[in-house]
């Protein structure tokens, strides 16, 4: 690796974990607007949650990658997947009537769950 | 990544912060429905609360007997502060089919978020503020002649402010005592009379029709509650000080000057109040009156006040007001009018436009504008149902006759004999639709001109509505194919109890479809020739049932093609078009005196009219225009307007409305039925029932 490439993917990281705080940071200026709006934890959260979630996705792939071998972009995937899916598992949760909707959501968090293990295992080839 | 110091910090921060959203989500109040609560729905939060959504779930409480509190003056509860006109409902309750209030607010907080009202508040204080309970409103509208497109109006606007809306044809109302169980307002507390003209006419002639009369006298004077607008609250007048028969509600006159043709020169129907047609200004005189609760100097919301705008069209003012008559509000100023043109009828400022009163036991309010027209009336007008329903009437006239459990299917026929039909008929109405809006743009049928023909509009209207109507009904057929299936699917799943409500339910989408498949006998007698002499196409008779309505589509369609249009043009070329051109060189040359082959070209005989000034001819020619006996061709219009107005609201959007009235307690009943049963069988077992249901009726599940 040049210099140069070295310096750019470090930049890059960079914007990468920073860019990950600021997606947090309006999550969760969104979801305390939206919930004080609304009024308590329900399906209103959703997009609030999935900044937040995904936000730390993005960290935590960062903080993994550095550990693994072989980092992917099936890992990275797989943890988004699974961290957005937890997000709107939270947020449709209390609502008897969105069973459908929450069922999907479980499948999607379990799918995510699912390649994100495919993405530490092929991390770890070397 | 291998984080340096600082950003651990950060990363450290921002976990500390992100956990403030989980917090506030948890902490803010996000009542859930159990336990004994008073919950408060706070109108005035604009932000969060749209008030007709918040007055359509206090409807839907009330149809299922739970009680709700109104308060009559502020209140305040948990450091929070109320203005009178708040509703609350405490807890706990049963509802009328057996729910418990655990259950029912659970459903009632789930909806009330979905539908735009974000903001209920809980407490477990107890509220002592003086309150009335509100009475189920009972809601009959009268539904007839010269009532065309604003008992859609009031239809449409009572029916998204939840209020269940029977249908009275004058024809119902006649020949039978008010307090007969065969008379329409025997089972209802509020009697709704729309704007219009005329009203009391569709009656008749005689004793039957003093009879019909006396009988909304009576019933109002027993503790029937009427609410009217414009024409219908002239009709609740005096009849001695109003010199002509009105219902002898009210102890007062209204300024009818202003309904004479005074403007110079006499005679050539130049009804001031015309120039008034419009939005205007209304000064709320009475807040601290529960009809006004949210109006005027300290109103929140915007538009309420502390001047409303409601929009006139020739309503009252009143005057000579006796004894027991509140004014609730005043016209306050125009806001577009020309005012040059209003003449006298300047004086209207200052003049009451809406009053409240009682008479026997009943109690009144008469609106001059319309609070039914988009605009900040809602309230006001349903606040006005709240207060004029007194009388207790437990049954609804939407219950089905039995509940029993019946599983009759509700097959692909049943509800396709709806859906080809609708389809069938898109065509034909369409063709309907566009003759008619081509006749509206005729530009004859000017409502601010004394020749112009007025109802060329309200056919494009019945066009607009009764698409709507349709589409609405092959929504709710295919939905209601669903729910039923899937009502069944869960019964066996649930308590006894719940089985109950099921069967209440699965009866009521029944009785959606037995409608259809037999329509009731309406009377109203269409006549395939009229007084004028005109002679309209042999009419084809009735809709026994909702397949029928094509036929009645196709005759209205052929007739607005063949008949309206082409005697529209004619009238505007030949009349309409001549009277304007005589009323404009009446305001620049009155004594000019046309030539004979002006004469001619006006239809004035040239060895009579000849030397006759420009005003002698406009008075002559307007009188001649619209001369009622014997007819002249602006009545001849009128009469062949009203002759597909009169198919197309009682042989027609008569079924269609009713049908619309199932539909929508329909979606309330299941509405709430449909999370109780999430919340007995769970939420993961309800959705499975959601797909298995889908798999079987796709189009229902995806509407």
């Amino acid at each position: 690796m040049t210099a140069n490439a070295s310096k750019n993917k470090r930049v890059s990281m960079l914007a990468e974990f920073y860019g990950s705080i600021m997606l947090i940071i309006i999550g969760v200026i969104v979801t305390v607007i939206v919930s004080l709006f609304f009024g308590g934890l329900g399906f209103w959260n959703v997009f609030g949650f999935v900044m937040i979630f995904a936000g730390f996705a993005n960290i935590i792939f960062g903080l993994i990658s550095e550990k693994l071998p072989n980092p992917n972009s099936t890992l990275r995937g797989g943890l988004l997947i699974f961290f957005i899916g937890l997000a709107c598992l939270i947020s449709f949760l209390p609502h008897i009537l969105l069973g459908t909707i929450q069922i999907m959501t479980l499948i999607l968090t379990l799918i995510g769950l699912g390649v994100t293990i495919i993405g530490v295992y092929q991390g770890l080839k070397k | 990544m291998k984080l340096s110091k600082n950003q651990k910090i950060i990363l450290a921060l921002t976990l500390v912060f992100a956990l403030t959203a989980p917090t506030v989500s948890l902490i803010t109040p996000y009542a859930r429905g159990q336990g004994d609560l008073t919950y408060i729905i706070p109108l005035e939060d604009y932000l969060r609360n749209d008030d007709i959504a918040a007055i359509r779930l206090v409807n839907t409480l009330l149809e299922e007997n739970v009680t709700v509190h109104w308060a009559m003056e502020p209140f305040t509860v948990g450091g929070v502060a109320y203005p009178a006109g708040t509703f609350y409902i405490e807890t706990p309750f049963t509802t009328r089919n057996n729910i418990s209030s655990d259950v029912f607010m659970e459903w009632f907080m789930w909806v009330a978020k979905t539908n735009r009202v974000l903001r209920v508040d809980t407490t477990t204080e107890k509220i002592t503020v003086n309150s009335t309970t509100l009475v189920t409103p009972r809601v009959v509208l009268f539904y007839d002649k010269s009532t065309y497109d604003n008992a859609i109006n009031h239809y449409e606007r009572f029916l998204s402010l939840g209020f269940k809306v029977k249908l009275a044809t004058a024809d119902s109302m006649v020949g039978v005592w008010w307090n007969d169980t065969a008379h329409p307002l025997y089972d209802a507390n509020v009697f709704i009379m729309p704007g219009g003209a005329l009203h009391l006419w569709s009656f008749g002639w005689g004793d039957e029709a003093t009879w019909a009369i006396q009988n909304i006298t009576e019933w109002v004077y027993h503790g029937g509650g009427y609410v009217s607008v414009c024409a219908g609250s002239s009709e609740a007048l005096n009849s001695t000080k109003t010199t002509y028969t009105t219902l002898d509600l009210v102890d007062a006159d209204y300024h009818r000057e202003w309904f004479d043709d005074t403007l110079a020169p006499a005679g050539y129907g130049a009804n001031e109040w015309k120039a008034l047609i419009g939005p205007i200004l209304i000064s709320v005189e009475a807040p601290e009156h529960p009809v006004m609760f949210g109006y005027g100097e300290n109103a929140v919301r915007p538009g309420y006040g502390p001047l409303v705008p409601l929009y006139y069209y020739g309503g009252p003012a009143y005057t000579d007001m006796g004894e027991n008559i509140t004014v609730l509000g005043n016209y306050s100023a125009p806001i577009s009018q020309n005012l040059a043109a209003a003449g006298i009828a300047n004086s209207i400022w200052g003049e009451p436009a809406i009053i409240a009163a009682q008479r026997g036991n009943g109690r009144i309010v008469a609106f001059g504008p319309h609070p039914e027209w988009p605009g900040p009336g809602a309230r006001l007008h349903a606040q006005a149902v709240f207060w004029v329903a007194q009388k207790r009437v437990d049954t609804s006239f939407l219950d089905p006759a039995s509940t029993m459990y019946n599983p009759v299917e509700i097959t692909y026929s049943r509800v396709n004999s709806i859906l080809s039909t609708i389809d069938a008929v898109m065509p034909y109405l369409e063709s309907f639709t566009r003759t008619a809006t081509a006749m509206v743009n005729l530009r004859g049928g000017d409502h601010y001109n004394p020749a112009g023909m007025w109802f060329d509009e309200v056919v494009m209207y019945y066009g607009l509505k009764l698409t709507e109507h349709l589409t609405t009904l092959k929504r709710d057929a295919v939905k209601f194919q669903y729910e039923y299936y899937k009502l069944n699917l869960l019964r066996s799943s649930v308590s006894a109890k719940t089985q109950a409500v099921i069967d209440y339910a699965l009866a009521l989408i029944d009785s959606f479809f037995n409608y259809s498949e037999s329509f009731p006998v309406d009377n109203h007698f269409i006549d395939d020739s009229d007084w004028t002499g005109n002679v309209f196409a042999p009419y084809i008779g009735d809709a026994a049932d909702f397949t029928d309505l094509l036929g009645l589509f196709i005759f209205i369609e052929n007739e607005t093609v063949e008949l309206l249009y082409p005697s529209a043009f004619n009238y505007t070329r030949e009349y309409y078009r001549v009277y304007n051109e005589i009323l404009s060189l009446n305001r620049t040359t009155p004594s000019l005196t046309p030539d004979n082959a002006t004469l001619i070209r006006w239809g004035f005989d040239p060895s009579i009219y000849a030397g006759s000034n420009i005003t002698t001819l406009l008075v002559d020619f307007y009188a001649n225009i619209t001369a009622v006996w014997p007819a002249g061709p602006l009545y001849k219009m009128y009469y062949m307007f009203y002759h597909t107005l009169d198919i197309c609201q009682f042989k027609i959007d008569q079924f269609l409305l009713n049908m619309i009235t199932i539909g929508d307690r329909i979606r309330d009943v299941t509405s709430y039925l449909d999370h109780a049963i999430a919340m007995e069988v769970g939420a993961w077992a309800y959705a499975v029932a959601e797909w298995q249901a889908a798999v079987y009726q796709p189009a229902g599940a995806l509407t």
